[in-house]
């Protein structure tokens, strides 16, 4: 178990990255499937 | 030309590809790079939906004029007399006002304009211009340092792509002159493999939280209820919570990547957020949300107006008070940069009172002499009871933030009735 936690916390970047990497294409994949639903919102932030 | 909004779109990215390899792979010389990357940000403004060629030439004489009167200013030899160079300053940077109100503000606009007002703050916009609120900041600052004589290595061409940076220019971070001029120069110092590296992962975070986090907090934020009439107060504060981390990780993720563009280019950012809703207290979590602007805030409007009342004999002996109107002052500003509405500004007078008594707070807890007491405190459970009603004072306080007037009234009037 030790081992386990001390590989997971030596590779975390990896393990976050490929971890976002899937879930962007999950969500791009399923927006581009699905373009009768709700677009990507514009940024909040987008200040005039 | 066509058009299409930065980040969110595959034409942004196809565009923003062809803009790397142009720099990188062309821009040998510095001037050459810095050239590649001027005209790659024209292009790319062009690109904007709503960013005109007009609004262009409006930036380009912004930039010559600042330039010239930062290039007056900071003339080693046959500098200026002091009253021209306030004169000089105080005059550009009352012009860079004048177009941020302009394209900010409809009734200022319609007054302009000679069109008649319309009823309510907010409505009346003719013409917007995407990116005003933060290219107008950066050339205030480049003024007032300018003024300072703290201005290092200015030549136009530099200053013209501080300005422009494609990156930063929709919604900041509002960078400064002097760190921009150096990472330009030198492309950060670092290997072409260390920039793509850390920015592609910086743009993978940015790309997480908008495509991913914000997508599925989006359907539940306070402004996509159904109905404001028959909101309960559990739904009412669900919405608000919601609309808190979507604010977060929608904003936060923009500036992940912008950042992470501006690192594949070779240029260093600041940062904008620093883990804001884990802040202990509300003058914390404003050290650490939007960082760029608080800091613009704190340095431009904060610490003038405080050297000025200091001449006031009240202020000069209650130097707590002193300070706590002027965080109020600023924040008011603060709020009235945010958007046109009233909403804003009690927004941002919610807060600067929120910090003025968060102050307050802080240096009585040091006066108490309780032994109990100074080690809650310290403790990890003060800590938690601080970052718990931190973050509900923030995103409690969003309903001034996303509802107008009108709404608000609503949404009140809703919530008193189930009392």
């Amino acid at each position: 178990m030790k081992r386990i936690a001390a590989a997971l916390l030596e590779h975390r970047k990896l393990i976050t990255l490929t971890f976002e990497i899937f879930w962007i294409l999950f969500f791009l994949l399923d927006m581009l499937g699905n373009r009768s639903g709700s677009q990507v919102p514009q940024f909040v932030y987008v200040n005039f | 030309m066509p058009q299409f909004e930065f980040y969110s779109s595959l034409p942004y990215w196809l565009a923003f590809l062809a803009v790397l390899a142009a720099v990188r792979l062309l821009g040998s010389g510095r001037r050459v790079r810095q050239g590649v990357l001027l005209a790659a940000s024209g292009l790319m403004l062009l690109a904007l939906p709503g960013f005109t060629p007009v609004h262009l030439a409006i930036l380009a004489v912004l930039i010559l004029l600042s330039f010239a009167a930062g290039s007056l200013l900071g003339r080693p030899s046959d500098p200026p007399r002091p009253g021209r160079r306030l004169a000089l300053s105080a005059g550009l940077i009352a012009a860079t006002l004048l177009v941020l109100c302009f394209y900010k503000y409809g009734f200022f606009q319609r007054l302009v304009l000679g069109l008649p007002p319309l009823a309510g703050l907010g409505t009346g916009h003719v013409v917007r211009m995407v990116g005003v609120s933060y290219f107008t900041f950066k050339i205030i600052h480049f003024i007032v340092e300018s003024y300072r004589s703290k201005i290092e290595g200015l030549d136009l061409l530099t200053y013209a792509n501080y300005v422009v940076f494609f990156p930063a220019f929709i919604s900041g971070p509002i960078n400064r002159y002097n760190p921009f001029a150096a990472s330009l120069r030198s492309g950060g110092g670092r290997s072409a493999g260390a920039d793509l590296g850390a920015g592609a992962e910086r743009i993978v975070h940015g790309l997480f939280k908008k495509f991913v986090l914000v997508q599925l907090l989006y359907p539940h934020i306070l402004t996509n209820a159904a109905s404001l009439k028959d909101l309960s107060v559990l739904g009412t504060i669900g919405g608000l919570y919601a609309y808190a981390f979507y604010f977060y990780f929608d904003f936060s993720g923009y500036t992940d990547l912008a950042i992470g563009c501006a690192r594949l280019l070779g240029i260093d950012l600041p940062e904008n957020f620093n883990h804001p809703f884990l802040k202990k207290n509300i003058r914390e979590l404003w050290t650490n949300w939007h960082m760029s602007l608080t800091s613009w805030l704190v340095d431009y409007i904060y610490w003038p107006i405080v050297r000025r009342m200091r001449n006031i004999d009240v202020f000069r002996s209650h130097p707590i008070a002193l300070s706590n109107a002027g965080m109020i002052i600023t924040f008011i500003v603060c709020g009235m940069w945010h958007g046109e509405g009233l909403n804003f500004i009690v927004w941002g007078a919610y807060h600067g009172l929120g910090i003025s008594v968060a102050t307050v707070y802080q240096r009585a807890k040091r006066s108490l002499r309780s032994p109990g007491l100074q080690r809650y405190f310290r403790s990890r459970a003060s800590a938690v009871v601080g970052v718990i009603v931190t973050f509900n004072f923030f995103a409690l306080g969003l309903a001034f933030f996303v509802l107008d007037w009108g709404r608000l009234g609503i949404l009140l009037r809703n919530l008193a009735s189930r009392f």
